[in-house]
């Protein structure tokens, strides 16, 4: 072993510049596809960060049958005191709210929104705690103002202390109908979330409405992975309802999400079929300019397996030092945009794909040893031919040479 | 180098002249000599030449592949976005985009003839007024809001996506009439027969209130249509908003393809200065800005395998001048300037870059017109987004030319110069020591 060992790297060091070459051609291949992969995980996170804080939170806790009828006959009551026994490190909050279409008028013009009724000291679980705000944020539950978003302001020509009328329906399924004083305006990542969500504090709402229940619970997590235990928490809580996780509740951002995990192997079959062809190339020359002195070591005796392994063990030394520098180049390349890439020339584009303007890379250190070991992987599988050729030396023909 | 100033002096009397031809048929001669050296060269270790060739075409092969693949997307994409509910091209009151109220209307006579007398526009399919507006929805104690679109029915149910994606009833034909999307529908709880009130502010400030009965209700997979958007007759809409009946917010236009509606688009513009028109990129910016973004991350994709391709075609030369170092140094002996000899090599690079963009464009091409029926099917999860993004289950490729001679290009650049990095070593050869090197 320790003779093969030898032997290839000798074999490596016999072509310097030939395998420097090799070395940068695996390098920029394995940069390459380590970088692109943080921008892709940076686009998985920003997508799941973003569906998750449009108020759909990891999970979520619905009436049934409120989803396709959302209204606040489908509401469920929460107890004065209420206070879920979540496992405390895996949650990072959680909220109750109203949340039903309705109508909303200003002097001049009328559009659709859903009205959302909020307690708004616990909505830092959503973009509603750190969105950019003129005017006032609503103090607390008891709040009888609203915020509306800048696009929807723009729509109804309206402005921060002007009163708004909404009309919705109330838990008899007759109309209410009452003025709201703007308290701010809201300017959110798109228009998209800007134009539908209307906030007021929790408890006006209930009373317009005629309920003291609620229609959701929202729950979000620190982190994505502990999630099941706080899921099972939620179905003993609220037996008779709904308890969905943002997949569920987001299909097509799930799909999106799942779309990235397969993202990173297309990049990496494409940059690795581009470098096969090199690869073997210098392989297969590497073998060829040797065919006298491994028919030589055929004819002393040197068993076909020790020259299988001879290639073998060269090519993967070639890519064991391509890829770590690759590795390396692919982790400055993430320090150099760590800070965030400048996405808003396609800005409307982005935010469509749900996500925002700028595109800040993660780096999952699983990726890498992914990148790694497949590219090793390939090493092997790109040598095959080679030591076939190498094992076919006939070493008769090749010495006489 | 003394031995270079040497070879150069004796290339001079140059051993195949043939004194019939003269000076200019021997430079010819010399030239097809060298065409004729490069192409043998490279095979006489065809592995080697053809894994290269594989490199290169494997690169321009994926960026033809892969542009195609997105034009063809992006074209229906955009095709069924704009058949959607938006139509190719609009002809708008100039603040109409700006500020969407009922007041912004615009006369449609003028227009019209224009229309009728331009004959770019005569590439228009279909043409027809609308008029919308916000509105109240109600039934009974039921309310929500909606955004009303009055419609011709007669020439939207030619095109409209909406009118094929009515799945319970059917569309619009009649004033009296209206569809709606499936979630405003079962929001307001009605089924296809019921009737209903619309309310709104018309023009001079005044209540639009409107009765219609629901004949048929669509779901297109795009959520704010279906939860916001109701279609009723263009008659009715008008009377209820207090409209002109020559009156509308906008003139729909629907081409052959989005394409050939740019065009068509510009021209108009230019004959109605006193009205807006609105192109497809203007009515879907955001279509336009997907389509720029997937593109850069293709563009990404394909520098990098370029470099990777760039650094193995390289190799490929490193190695042919070491192999070659002792018949060099022979012919920089017998009077071969150092520069033939790189000219030889470049010219080498020149066939295998060749013979790898025409095949790798020849697959490509095959692919695209192998596929042009069928296409490829987009997997379960993928169609569903893609349903909301307005493309299809299938991606057809639609062979992408610009692409095709930018990748081209670029890869037979790209070879030139990857093999003239290790040609340098020739010019700093030395004959006796090329010689004397046994490889």
């Amino acid at each position: 072993m320790k003779l093969v060992l030898q032997l290839s790297l000798r074999n490596i060091l016999r072509n310097r510049r030939r395998n420097i070459m090799l070395f940068a051609a695996i390098a920029v291949a394995v940069a390459g596809v380590s970088s692109m992969n943080t921008l892709i995980r940076g686009f998985q996170m920003d997508m799941m960060d973003s569906a998750v804080a449009n108020l759909t939170g990891h999970y979520k806790v619905h009436a049934p049958g409120y989803r396709d009828d959302p209204s606040i006959q489908r509401s469920f009551q929460l107890t004065q005191d209420f206070t879920p026994d979540f496992p405390a490190a895996d949650v990072l909050g959680w909220a109750p709210r109203v949340r039903i279409p309705a109508v909303i008028m200003s002097e001049r013009e009328t559009r659709g929104v859903q009205l959302v009724g909020v307690d708004p000291q616990a909505e830092a679980i959503s973009f509603l705690g750190d969105v950019p705000l003129q005017g006032e944020p609503l103090r607390d539950v008891d709040d009888g103002r609203v915020l509306i978003g800048k696009e929807l302001a723009r729509q109804l020509e309206t402005r921060i202390g002007r009163r708004l009328v909404i009309i919705t329906q109330g838990a008899d399924g007759l109309n209410r109908e009452r003025g709201f004083r703007i308290a701010g305006i809201y300017d959110a990542e798109g228009t998209g979330l800007e134009k539908v969500f209307v906030f007021s504090g929790l408890r006006p709402l209930q009373d317009l409405l005629d309920s003291d229940a609620v229609t959701e619970v929202s729950v979000r997590l620190v982190d994505e992975a502990p999630g099941l235990q706080v899921r099972n928490v939620l179905t003993e809580l609220f037996i008779d309802l709904d308890v969905k996780d943002w997949q569920e509740l987001e299909p097509q951002a799930a799909a999106m999400y799942l779309f990235a995990d397969g993202a990173i192997y297309i990049w990496f079959i494409l940059m690795m079929s581009a470098l096969t062809f090199g690869l073997v190339n210098t392989l297969v020359a590497s073998v060829m300019e040797r065919v006298k002195e491994l028919g030589m070591l055929r004819a002393l005796g040197m068993g076909k397996l020790l020259v299988v392994s001879q290639v073998v063990v060269e090519s993967s030394i070639i890519m064991a030092i391509g890829v770590m520098v690759g590795l390396v180049g692919g982790y400055l390349i993430f320090l150099l945009i760590s800070d965030g890439l400048d996405l808003s020339a396609f800005a409307e584009g982005v935010e469509m794909a749900g996500m925002s303007s700028v595109l800040i890379p993660v780096l999952q250190w699983s990726d890498f040893f992914l990148v790694a070991y497949l590219s090793l992987i390939l090493g092997v599988l790109a040598s095959l031919y080679p030591a076939w050729r190498a094992v076919k030396v006939d070493p008769l023909e090749a010495m006489r040479r | 180098m003394l031995m270079t100033d040497r070879a150069f002096n004796q290339s001079a009397p140059a051993p195949s002249a043939t004194p019939v031809l003269g000076a200019a048929g021997r430079d010819l001669r010399f030239g097809w000599l060298l065409f004729a050296l490069a192409w043998r060269n490279l095979w006489r270790n065809r592995r080697r030449t053809w894994l290269t060739i594989g490199g290169i075409a494997f690169a321009v092969w994926f960026l033809i592949f892969a542009r195609s693949m997105q034009t063809g997307t992006f074209d229906i994409m955009i095709d069924n976005g704009a058949r959607l509910l938006p139509g190719h091209l609009q002809i708008q009151h100039p603040n109409y985009a700006e500020d969407s109220t009922v007041a912004n209307s615009f006369h449609t006579a003028e227009a019209a003839e224009t229309l009728a007398d331009l004959s770019v526009a005569q590439g228009l399919l279909h043409v027809s007024a609308r008029a919308q507006g916000f509105a109240l929805v109600s039934v009974g104690e039921r309310s929500f809001g909606a955004q009303v679109i009055g419609v011709e029915p007669e020439i939207e149910v030619q095109w409209s996506g909406l009118a094929a994606m009515t799945r319970t009833g059917r569309y619009l034909a009649a004033p009296g009439e209206a569809v709606m999307g499936v979630v405003l529908a079962r929001n307001l709880g009605l089924s296809v027969g019921d009737e209903f009130v619309l309310l709104g502010t018309a023009s001079e400030g005044g209540i639009a209130a409107l009765s219609s009965r629901l004949v048929g209700v669509f779901n297109t997979g795009n959520h704010a249509l279906n939860r916001a958007v109701l279609q009723v007759h263009l008659d009715d809409f008008r009377d209820a908003w207090a409209m002109h009946p020559a009156e509308a917010h906008a003139m729909v236009g629907v081409a052959n393809s989005v394409t050939g509606s740019e065009h068509i688009a510009a021209q108009l513009s230019a004959a109605l200065p006193e009205l807006a028109v609105l192109n497809w990129q203007d009515l879907m910016p955001e279509a336009q800005q997907t389509r720029d973004m997937k593109a850069v991350s293709t563009e990404l994709l394909f520098y990098v395998i370029a470099i990777i391709v760039g650094f193995s075609v390289v190799t490929t030369f490193m190695m042919m001048v070491f192999e070659r170092t002792q018949e060099m140094g022979v012919m920089i002996a017998i009077g071969m300037r150092p520069g033939f000899i790189r000219l030889q090599l470049q010219i080498e690079a020149m066939y295998v870059a060749v013979v790898g963009v025409l095949s790798g464009g020849t697959i490509a091409a095959l692919l695209s017109l192998a596929l042009r029926g069928n296409g490829i099917p987009v997997p379960g999860d993928m169609a569903e987004i893609y349903a909301q993004y307005n493309i299809p289950g299938r991606i057809v490729p639609e062979f992408d030319t610009n692409a095709a001679w930018s990748a081209s290009l670029l890869m037979l650049i790209g070879v030139q110069v990857a093999a003239f990095i290790p040609a340098l070593r020739i010019g700093r050869l030395s004959p006796v020591e090329a010689i004397r090197n046994e490889s």
